[in-house]
């Protein structure tokens, strides 16, 4: 539960709580990493209201009053949750911190407001690291603010994309609010395609979701995919929105290969040999860096593929849960659904219309994903707190994982009818901070085994 | 043979004398039949009644003439009065149009007070948003007047500036403009004497809005409007972008009000550094698409075109003044002879777009 935050401008170095909180002696206040000593009272006055006396509240540099969580240590009362989003690319314009990606993020933190506590946006240069402060920008109803906080409690990785992330100061930077501040840093890392195959292959349980894939492409690999499956994809192991797949089927002893051109047209190549594939990909795609993967024959609709994006999310409780669905038909020349290439984004409602099969579907799907979502947990070795998935469905109604993207886009998520979903998948990585920074002031052995 | 992709204009038609005129948008229908010829899609103008007799005007060799026509994929609602959307034959224009498999975008008129409850339900617009209460108990203005140093009163159906009033506490009296008279007048009476006979007076339902100290040109306050549209997957794009500055002796910069026409980075560049201009400019930008997307998901029925007019104030800050579902057409820059406007382009390609998912 959450408690309304009154800073009392009449006294001094006193913080009062409700009676309903066990308190055992508690000294001090916190506030993300900033520890004040002071007066701890209880009210029998109180129900949701925490009271703090405002010279208490500008030492722990308590931005404004907000709804709080309140965290009981054997030492402390802890405000907060206090969540950093640590992201990159800052401008020096007050009122567009962040360029193009503003709104989306002002978007973001005005949930905040919903689930209680505070969040900030922050990059590498706000932090200083010899006082333990970070100059955060808040989003307000007022619109963005600056406000100089301690260092948070729990911090959400929005780095924009892989090549910063893997930048050293970046990576530096998450390693040790992480390992030296114990501060819990969740989706880290963008996943890359090869890693999660071979993580997740090693799981019987998720085996049966896997198209086989292999890594290193050689015109052996390609023969065998194309003899075993008849039509097989080699995509860029760390892309995703459908950039740089080629489709190759074996047609009659010939060898076909359909890609997109630059300017979108499909165009469609024959060789004789695998070996001559594999000549012409070598000259054309970074072959080093892709993964070839059997092409699963997929449910149509009106005859055009369909395949799904589904969304998991950690909620509150540590919990997986799906928090959005959608489904892409593919257009009339389409390579994969990817809807950049021209698909069309639907609800399953608008294509399985029958209850029964949608709701068949739909079960197998929560399935899939939740699984997948618990394995992948398990065998990275991080805190990850969305994912979003592609996924395929044969006709024999088996469902198949294309794609596991940690940092999943949002775009298919505009529908109209998606609304809703659209907001839990920004609410719950909240959510998920709370629980984060509550269980590291609380209990951090169960965070760091 | 495949039925030929169709959309129809729905608008108010004068037909003199063989001479059909579409009022302020007849050069644009005649740029969306040329630009729908262009990408295969066939443009007919016809009227809520027309449309039930299966009869609309086509264009060819350059003139439009009454002919029979076949039922359209879509239909885009350019009725410029709100009656003809209260019509009965527009409710059975709708009722035909769904048993035909068809859609209408644009559905109706959007008055001012719903389009502030949509945007509000999207937190992350709040702050550009101007406090706003639809005023339906006197003591509402007064608590505005006393929070605020200048109070806007607009009515909810209004359009092109008319019918505003500006308040604003002077020494003990009030000071009051119309949108529609050049001076202001002082009126002597204590504020809650004057609010009880404004709200007398009053029979139209209006808003209450904050006012803004709005960025000027020469003192004349300005305002940018941005006309959005509907791409593929539910996403916007602007297609043009506007500054108006009031004329002199005005408070709003409606072009129907005298309002001047001029070019945003000009505007934008007169107040701020190049790199600053180009940073507000984005915010605008991005401040409108946002707002088009929100009110899209928000309203009943289906929207593809909408203004979006916002203002910088002193502290510049940006603000949403107003949306218009049926947005002029004459902000955007006067096409030269023969040209298609952008937005134009935007409305075939949208339709086209609509015609194609729902396949």
């Amino acid at each position: 539960m959450t408690y309304t935050l009154v800073i009392d401008e009449q006294t001094t170095g006193t913080v009062v709580l409700p009676a309903s909180l066990p308190l055992a002696g508690q000294t001090m206040a916190a506030f993300g990493s900033l520890f004040v000593p002071c007066r701890i009272v209880s009210s029998a006055s109180l129900t949701n209201e925490a009271v703090i006396a405002h010279d208490v509240a500008r030492r722990l540099r308590i931005p404004f009053a907000a709804e709080v969580h309140v965290f009981l240590t054997d030492e402390a009362v802890h405000f907060g949750p206090l969540v950093g989003i640590f992201t990159a690319g800052f401008t020096t314009s007050p009122n567009r911190p962040v360029g193009t990606r503003s709104l989306f993020f002002a978007k973001l933190l005005a949930q905040q407001k919903q689930v209680g506590g505070f969040a900030f946006l922050f990059g590498a240069p706000h932090i200083d690291w010899n006082n333990g402060m970070v100059n955060g920008y808040f989003y307000t109803e007022r619109g963005w603010e600056r406000h100089l906080v301690p260092l948070p409690t729990a911090v959400y990785n929005r780095l924009p994309n892989r090549r910063i992330e893997n930048a050293q100061p970046f990576h530096t930077i998450t390693e040790t609010l992480q390992t030296r501040y114990g501060i819990p840093v969740f989706n880290g890392h963008f996943f890359n395609k090869a890693d999660i195959y071979r993580r997740l292959s090693t799981h019987p349980q998720v085996k049966p979701y896997l198209p086989a894939t292999a890594a290193h492409i050689t015109a052996k690999t390609i023969e065998q995919f194309l003899h075993r499956y008849a039509e097989a994809y080699i995509k860029p192991a760390d892309g995703s929105l459908g950039r740089g797949i080629y489709h190759l089927a074996k047609k009659s002893g010939a060898y076909e290969c359909r890609f997109r051109e630059e300017h979108g047209d499909v165009k469609t190549l024959t060789f004789p040999t695998a070996m001559a594939v594999w000549h012409h990909l070598l000259a054309a795609a970074p072959l080093h860096r892709c993964v070839i993967q059997q092409a699963i024959p997929l449910l149509t609709v009106r005859g055009r593929p369909v395949d799904f994006r589904v969304h998991t999310n950690k909620d509150g409780q540590n919990a997986w849960q799906v928090s959005a669905m959608a489904a892409k038909i593919a257009g009339k020349e389409s390579l994969t659904t990817h809807i950049r290439s021209g698909g069309t984004v639907k609800t399953l409602e608008e294509i399985f219309p029958d209850p029964g099969e949608r709701q068949a579907l739909i079960s197998r799907l929560c399935d899939a994903a939740l699984t997948l979502s618990r394995c992948l947990e398990e065998t990275l070795d991080a805190f990850i707190g969305e994912i979003g998935f592609d996924f395929g469905i044969d006709r024999d109604g088996n469902v198949w994982m294309f794609e596991a993207n940690s940092k999943p886009g949002r775009s298919i998520f505009h529908h109209p009818k998606l609304k809703e979903a659209d907001e839990q998948t920004v609410r719950l990585p909240l959510a998920y901070a709370i629980h984060l920074s509550k269980t590291a002031i609380t209990a951090p052995e169960a965070l760091w085994p | 043979m495949e039925k030929q992709p169709t959309m129809a204009v729905l608008t108010e038609i004068k037909d003199k004398n063989e001479q059909a005129r579409f009022g302020s948008i007849h050069r644009f229908c005649e740029e969306l039949e040329q630009y729908g010829s262009e990408r295969g899609l066939f443009v007919y103008v016809t009227s809520p009644s027309l449309y039930l007799q299966r009869l609309g005007y086509q264009r060819s060799n350059g003139a439009w003439s009454k002919q029979d026509v076949p039922p359209a994929n879509v239909i885009y609602n350019r009725l410029h009065s709100r009656s003809s959307e209260h019509s009965p034959a527009f409710a059975e224009l709708l009722t035909r149009l769904a048993e035909e498999g068809g859609v209408m975008f644009n559905r109706r008129f959007l008055h001012k007070w719903e389009v502030h409850g949509y945007i509000e339900r999207h937190r992350h617009l709040r702050p550009y948003l101007p406090k706003t209460s639809l005023w339906n108990d006197p003591g509402e203005l007064e608590a505005f007047l006393s929070a605020f140093p200048a109070v806007f009163l607009k009515p909810i159906h209004g359009s092109q500036g008319r019918g505003i009033l500006r308040l604003e506490r002077q020494n003990g009296g009030i000071g009051l403009r119309r949108s529609t008279a050049a001076a202001s007048a002082t009126i002597d009476q204590p504020i809650d004497v004057f609010v009880s006979a404004l709200w007398q007076q009053t029979t139209a339902p209006m808003i209450i809005q904050q006012g803004l100290e709005l960025r000027s040109l020469d003192s004349r306050p300005v305002d940018f409007r941005f006309l959005c549209h509907r791409t593929r997957h539910n996403a916007w794009r602007v297609t043009s972008a506007v500054a108006r500055a009031a004329s002199p002796d005005q408070f709003v910069a409606n072009l129907a009000r005298g309002g001047e026409l001029l070019a945003v980075n000009a505007v934008l560049q007169e107040w701020y550094p190049k790199s600053v201009a180009f940073q507000q400019k984005q915010l605008l930008k991005e401040i409108a698409l946002e707002a088009a997307a929100a009110l899209a998901l928000e309203a009943d029925g289906m929207y593809g075109e909408l203004g979006i007019d916002l203002a910088v104030d002193i502290h510049d800050h940006p603000w949403i003044i107003e949306v218009n579902s049926k947005p002029s057409k004459h902000v955007e820059m006067v096409p030269a002879a023969k040209t298609i406007r952008p937005s134009a382009k935007a409305i075939v390609n949208y339709s086209l777009t609509l015609i194609e998912e729902k396949e």
